[in-house]
């Protein structure tokens, strides 16, 4: 007999896993002012800034990221048990919880990106989401001189692969209507023989 | 499979709660250094890594201003101490020079060549320009005869480590300058 998979829960799982690991190295979004001056390395699993080459991350920051990890990897990681179960009768509910995580993570990052970027624009700090700008400082914060820098921010390619991620779990959580379907045209034909086999003894 | 749903549940829970709780324990004696961390404690108090506010010292000259009366060329060197656990590099600097009894414009300098300074090294940084012979000696003629002329230095533009500086004027005070 053989056997039901959802592979697109299978390439979900392990897309979302690869974010994680992917993640630790290369940040979701970046930003550089100057020469390596300020650095801010922002992604839901690690964020660190960096300030005239000294690295530093905020606690409350590292608890969220250890919160997103935690869930990408369970999310991850019962993504691919249901995958390889999906028409057993608890299979929905893993479904229901690992295909969701990704999506909320990827979208909540890019709501804290552009609120952060909103509140610096309404500072009088014009920080591009994405590009080359010049920024120049409030001049009360620089005792009368103007002082501007460019700013060079993107985002890197692990944000697009997260993308990726949580349009597959979208994909493996539309697959699964195909998947019961072929599970029970499979289960019918059987079903019917054993009927037939019951009549006729 | 309500056991599967309460153990989800349960999971999402732990997986929130745990984080958070933990660190707020661990900062139950400082609850704001959850936000702020030391750096930016720091950084408030004029204090950058190991670098403190009283750790830079401005640009000083080096040597006295090598200046041809003949041509007019004016050759200025500044010490410059990199006080920072980065290297920096100058690449633009300029500036108009002008006379501080006039207020006329002398002449104009701006870095000969990019430069690299290294970590906590010093580094000098040569800037070059031209001024006018006629109206160097029409100042010292009218206002002084001591072979100085008092400067100031206008119009500042500088790049340094990618950001770009600007200063209205600079007193200099006087330069010698050998006739």
């Amino acid at each position: 007999m053989n056997r039901v998979i959802n592979w697109f829960g299978v390439a979900a799982g392990v897309t979302t896993l690869l974010v994680v690991a992917v993640s630790f190295f290369v940040p979701w979004w970046q930003l550089t002012v100057g020469e390596d001056l300020v650095q801010v390395n922002a992604s839901p699993v690690n964020t660190n800034f960096g300030l005239f080459g000294t690295p530093f991350t905020v606690p409350m920051i590292w608890a969220l990221n250890l919160i997103c990890i935690l869930t990408l990897v369970t999310s991850g990681v019962i993504m691919l048990l249901y995958s390889v179960v999906p028409t057993k009768p608890y299979s929905k509910e893993l479904l229901g919880f690992s295909y969701k995580k990704p999506l909320y993570v990827v979208v909540a990052f890019l709501v804290g990106l552009i609120a952060i970027t909103s509140i610096a624009g309404a500072l009088g700090l014009n920080l591009p989401l994405m590009g080359t700008a010049n920024v120049s400082l409030p001049t009360n914060f620089t005792l009368g001189a103007n002082i501007s820098a460019s700013v060079l921010a993107g985002f890197l390619f692990s944000f697009w692969l997260a993308i990726a991620s949580a349009a597959l779990c979208i994909g493996a959580r539309l697959y699964h209507r195909h998947v019961v379907a072929q599970k029970m045209d499979s289960v019918a034909p059987l079903e019917s023989h054993q009927n037939l086999a019951a009549s006729t003894s | 499979m309500e056991k599967v749903k309460i153990a989800l549940t349960l999971l999402t829970i732990v997986i929130v709660v745990g984080p958070l709780a933990g660190m707020a324990l661990i900062y139950r004696d400082n609850l704001a250094g959850l936000v702020v961390p030391p750096e930016i404690t720091n950084i408030a108090n004029g204090q950058i890594g190991n670098v403190t506010a009283s750790n830079f010292v401005s640009p000083s000259l080096a040597g006295d201003p090598q200046y041809n009366p003949d041509t007019g060329a004016l050759n200025v060197a500044f010490n410059f101490t990199n006080p920072l656990t980065n290297q920096i590099s100058v690449d633009k600097f300029s500036a108009d020079i002008k006379s501080k009894d006039n207020n006329a414009l002398l002449g104009n300098i701006a870095l000969s060549e990019p430069i690299n300074i290294a970590p906590g090294k010093n580094g000098i940084i040569d800037v070059a320009g031209n001024l006018s012979p006629e109206l160097i000696n029409q100042i010292q003629t009218q206002y002084q005869d001591n072979g100085k002329v008092d400067i100031i230095i206008e119009n500042i533009n500088a790049e340094v480590a990618g950001v770009q500086f600007h200063l209205d004027s600079f007193d200099v005070g006087s330069i010698q300058l050998p006739r």
